[in-house]
């Protein structure tokens, strides 16, 4: 389980990114993703404790929790691995091969990204229907990770670091 | 006519007189009598409106907000040090040949002066060059001038149109501005630019191809939020104009200038492009320039 809890934290890491992105129009901006970084991920963790919280006091069984997470592991790895590969070519210093990177990878990986999530969950639920508490739960998991970022940009608050850091300035 | 020839909702939404630059009115239903798009359509609807009329407030705020979105294009694609490189080259041409004089460049088009923003920031050139951003658009001007104002960055920002300005200009440079004109307006745009006697100018637009629609829509409908920066963002890259169209343009309109293609395509795989850009540096200037900038560059056969 400590795997997709480390998988889940990357991901409000990336959406932390991605909520910020596009909305600071400075020039030099890096204090500010890294703030809106930590933001996402203290917002992400929050959510998770109390995530763990409702499933000790709704006493779920950690132990199909933890087989449904087993399950989920190949899809999610796998997918999480394809987006940490393709910052080998990102890494290349020449821009035609980033901005190529961006369109081609990037892009398609990011729509594709709810998809993965909604699989991986219907995947490894699907020989738990039965267990309604823990399906239940799992599933309250993955509408947080889907939902994670239409939080954030309700939140605004990058939209708002964003106005704050040209004022300040 | 091809099937991506139709306009961007920001052609629609905004227009002014191309003499004066004076701000036209924009009734609703005309715009929505030349959008041949539902997406389009629905974005002109959701702007508030005066008599009919679309509120210019509202549209300048939400240019301005597309603007800010549509920057990320030129923050990923690493635009900024890709014009710093090409300008770097042109102007060490122009010293090359005894141009001594500290030299204007104009950004036409400038939007809220990314460009221009990020080369002063990174202290391209400087005390070499003076930076100019131009846009009909005060209030992209005005963000562009806070901007400027909140980084301490020595650009100037005006209101104005960049061929009729009462300042000599020794080089112009765009991004993303050449496929709004469409046609005859092309090859006016490079006639009005060589009215101006420029030294040198280079103009950047995403690279046409095949591939540029699909890649485009991955690009914007992954990235951007508000509509307008996603389809504006979309159509303006598959609208982009082809090499040979750009180069005949700049042909017809530029004769003092020797020609060059920035970036071209490379036929087997169009994908390995984003953006190309087309070149004009003065004649004695341009054997140096080619010399100097180590990317790949076509000398365009008048």
């Amino acid at each position: 389980m400590i795997h997709l809890y480390l998988l889940a934290t990357l991901l409000t890491g990336f959406i932390g990114f991605r909520d910020a992105a596009g909305r600071n129009t400075k020039i030099r901006k890096r204090r500010y993703y890294v703030e809106c970084l930590l933001r996402a991920l203290g917002l992400g963790q929050a959510v998770l404790c109390v995530l763990m919280f409702l499933a000790i006091i709704c006493r779920i069984d950690l132990d199909v929790i933890q087989l449904i997470a087993e399950r989920s592991l190949p899809i999610y790895l796998s997918y999480t691995g394809l987006v940490l590969c393709t910052f080998i070519p990102y890494a290349i210093p020449n821009w035609e091969i980033k901005s190529v990177v961006t369109v081609l990878v990037f892009g398609p990986l990011t729509l594709l990204q709810p998809v993965v999530i909604i699989a991986g969950a219907g995947y490894s639920i699907y020989p738990y229907w039965d267990r309604v508490l823990e399906v239940f739960f799992v599933l309250l998991g993955t509408l947080f990770c889907l939902c994670f970022e239409y939080i954030l940009d309700k939140l605004q608050w990058s939209y708002r670091a964003a106005s704050l850091s040209k004022a300040e300035e | 006519m091809s099937k991506w020839e139709r306009p961007e909702i920001s052609d629609l939404i905004l227009q002014y007189e191309p003499d004066t630059g004076h701000r036209i009115p924009v009734l609703q239903q005309d715009a929505l009598e030349q959008c041949r798009s539902s997406y389009a359509r629905s974005v002109i609807r959701s702007i508030p409106l005066q008599d009919g009329h679309l509120c210019p407030e509202a549209v300048d705020q939400l240019l301005v907000t597309a603007h800010g979105e549509l920057q990320r294009l030129w923050e990923e694609f690493f635009h900024g040090p890709r014009v710093a490189k090409v300008l770097t080259a042109l102007v060490g041409s122009l010293r090359g040949i005894g141009v001594e004089r500290s030299l204007r460049v104009v950004d036409i088009g400038c939007g809220s002066g990314y460009l221009l923003r990020w080369l002063s920031a990174h202290g391209v050139l400087e005390g070499d060059v003076s930076w100019v951003g131009v846009d009909f658009n005060r209030a992209l001007i005005e963000q562009a001038r806070a901007l400027a104002e909140t980084e301490q960055l020595s650009v100037t920002f005006k209101v104005a149109n960049a061929f009729k300005l009462e300042e000599p200009v020794d080089i112009f440079v765009s991004s993303g501005v050449m496929h709004h004109f469409r046609g005859a307006a092309l090859e006016r745009f490079f006639e009005a630019q060589a009215a101006c006697e420029p030294l040198a100018f280079a103009h950047f637009d995403p690279q046409s191809s095949w591939a540029t629609p699909l890649g485009s829509f991955l690009f914007h409908f992954s990235r951007m939020r508000t509509p307008l920066a996603r389809y504006d963002g979309w159509l303006s890259a598959a609208r982009a104009h082809s090499g040979v169209v750009l180069e005949q343009a700049a042909r017809s309109g530029c004769a003092e200038l020797s020609l060059l293609r920035y970036h071209p395509p490379i036929s087997w795989f169009p994908l390995a492009r984003t953006l190309t850009g087309i070149i004009g540096v003065k004649a004695s200037a341009a054997e140096l320039f080619y010399l100097q900038l180590d990317e790949p560059l076509r000398k365009v056969e008048r």
